[in-house]
């Protein structure tokens, strides 16, 4: 299903009071972005997770995330996601495989479908997938993947395309290895410029550094 | 040829006047085949406020790159080296007495300004009396790098037996190592990296660079002097190389490498060496880093360079060590069937 401003709103605009609340998982495309932008400032929407395109939301996204995680969130909260933007090892921390194909996404939906009782809406190519009560785990992680799948063929509008190698076990040892070395590189750094501030101790940190790097 | 080179010099210095536009032309653009994308014109424009430089400078030099590399397409053997003789302003006997020094050189060259020519005068100077050789990415695996392998075939090769092309592989890094040994001079390019994951992070142009520290190594092992040199612009597609002052490989940092052995120790000589030329390069870039072949890239990725102070690292350091995305984990992937 194309994603237009009339259906999106059209979805986004259903009364969620007096209900548990709803999930949304869209596509980060400019006409999402936008529209998103907006349902905030009105209030339809009451919480965003993935505030890269929307990076005035990132401290009510950290409010968010805590109020789910210690089970304060208020009910008939609609809440949308950008899954597809949560792709580090801390954001996407759920390791699926299909097809012989290991790829980690965001727990977020699952927890809040299953703990929270809240319904999910997956936008994938062909409409909405809907998960009104509790999922099968099955299902509900397939949908997110078939999402991505159709995220994927939306080609050189989605907005979030060059972020996706660290879903994948080669982008994320790559990024492993890169934060190591990124340490590895301040700690020389430090020392090369303020010799006296680091006599002790840095050796042993950049020997444990290296043998994580060597790790692969 | 010297029609040919005048008129490409005539060329370069009529462009001159363009480094007065400050506003993007696009016919221009177009007229030069320079492409910019949105991300590239941002870049630019960080690179160009700290140059104190108009996007007109940028346009000028980037003309003249493209006049001296069709230049350097056409021409007989000769005609080439005449060319390349006519744009080197250098004092080469700073170079002789940069290299005299009774072990090897490894002279370290960044992708900046005219380095192509930079690297071929060197070339055809040092190798009159000496060993000199260029090392390398193979051009299978390292685009672009065909240039070099085409320019030693038509300038250098069976006529020229002081100078050595080696590729970045096991066979040209012993032939390197040969080379420096036997107090040779070699040419290095350390402002570029294969695998992000193997590269260290150096401060660079008040960004963080990504860089490998092989050329600082190679000079360490081999004993060999570590100088970077620079060809800086000295008019319409002239240059002058800068050469620098030696750069000490073997730098001991009070106690704080005492404790850091094998590996580590060597790692961390090699890394002060790599700072040490970079950081020369960047004051004789300041003003002209649009020169520089990489500069879009680099302020494209925006990415500071961490200082750490030591009472932080001993704050962060074990939640750093504890972090998914450094620990990674061994979690069995949950199987879902196929649709």
């Amino acid at each position: 299903m194309t994603l237009s401003e009339e259906n999106l709103t059209g979805l986004l605009l259903r009364d969620v009071s007096g209900s548990p609340g709803r999930m949304v998982v869209l596509p980060t495309v400019a006409v999402t972005v936008a529209v998103v932008g907006r349902l905030i400032e009105s209030g339809v929407v009451h919480g965003l997770i993935g505030c890269r395109w929307h990076p005035a939301e990132r401290e009510a996204e950290s409010e968010l995330l805590s109020s789910i995680h210690f089970g304060r969130l208020p009910p008939g909260r609609q809440l949308v996601i950008f899954t597809d933007q949560l792709v580090d090892a801390v954001a996407a921390p759920v390791l699926l495989e299909r097809g012989g194909r290991q790829i980690s996404v965001s727990g977020h939906e699952h927890f809040m479908n299953v703990r929270l009782n809240y319904p999910v809406h997956i936008w994938v190519d062909e409409g909405w997938v809907e998960f009104s009560g509790p999922a099968d785990l099955a299902d509900l992680y397939g949908a997110l993947l078939d999402h991505l799948d159709a995220c994927e063929r939306l080609g050189s509008g989605w907005l979030a395309r060059d972020l996706q190698y660290e879903r994948f076990p080669d982008g994320r040892r790559l990024v492993r290895r890169h934060r190591i070395q990124a340490l590895r590189s301040s700690l020389m750094h430090g020392a090369v410029q303020h010799p006296a501030r680091w006599a002790t101790g840095i050796g042993e940190k950049l020997g444990t550094l290296e043998r994580l790097h060597g790790r692969g | 040829m010297f029609l040919g080179t005048f008129l490409a010099r005539a060329v370069a210095r009529a462009g001159q006047p363009i480094r007065w536009l400050a506003a993007p032309q696009p016919r221009l653009e177009r007229l030069i085949g320079l492409e910019l994308g949105p991300a590239d014109r941002t870049a630019l424009a960080s690179a160009l406020e700290a140059d104190g430089a108009r996007l007109g400078h940028y346009y000028a030099w980037y003309l003249e790159k493209l006049l001296v590399a069709r230049r350097v397409r056409r021409g007989s053997r000769a005609e080439m080296l005449r060319f390349v003789r006519s744009t080197d302003a250098t004092n080469l006997q700073a170079v002789d007495r940069a290299i005299s020094h009774g072990s090897g050189t490894v002279l370290a060259l960044p992708h900046y300004g005219h380095y192509i020519l930079c690297a071929v005068s060197l070339i055809m100077h040092i190798g009159e009396t000496r060993d000199v050789g260029i090392f390398y990415g193979e051009p299978g695996t390292h685009r672009g790098n065909e240039v070099f392998d085409r320019l030693y075939e038509a300038l250098f090769k069976d006529r020229s037996p002081n100078v050595h092309v080696y590729h970045s592989n096991r066979q040209g890094m012993a032939g390197a190592l040969r080379l420096l040994k036997a107090g040779g001079v070699l040419i290095m390019m350390p402002d570029v990296h294969q695998k992000r994951d193997e590269a260290f992070a150096i401060p660079f142009l008040g960004l963080s660079l990504d860089v490998m520290l092989g050329t600082a190594a190679l000079a360490r092992k081999t004993g060999s002097a570590l100088i970077p040199i620079l060809p800086l612009g000295k008019g319409a597609m002239r240059f002058r190389t800068r050469v620098g002052r030696p750069v000490n490989t073997g730098h001991i940092v009070a106690d704080a490498d005492a404790d850091a052995g094998g590996n580590q120790r060597e790692c961390f000589l090699d890394y002060a060496a790599t700072c040490a030329v970079f950081d020369r390069y960047q004051r004789w870039m300041s003003g002209t880093c649009i020169q520089w072949q990489y500069v879009r890239e680099h302020f494209a990725r925006r990415a500071p360079f961490v200082e750490l102070a030591p009472d932080v690292v001993e704050r962060i350091w074990n939640d750093f060590l504890n972090d998914p995305r450094v620990r990674g984990h061994d979690a069995k992937a949950f199987r879902l069937p196929l649709e």
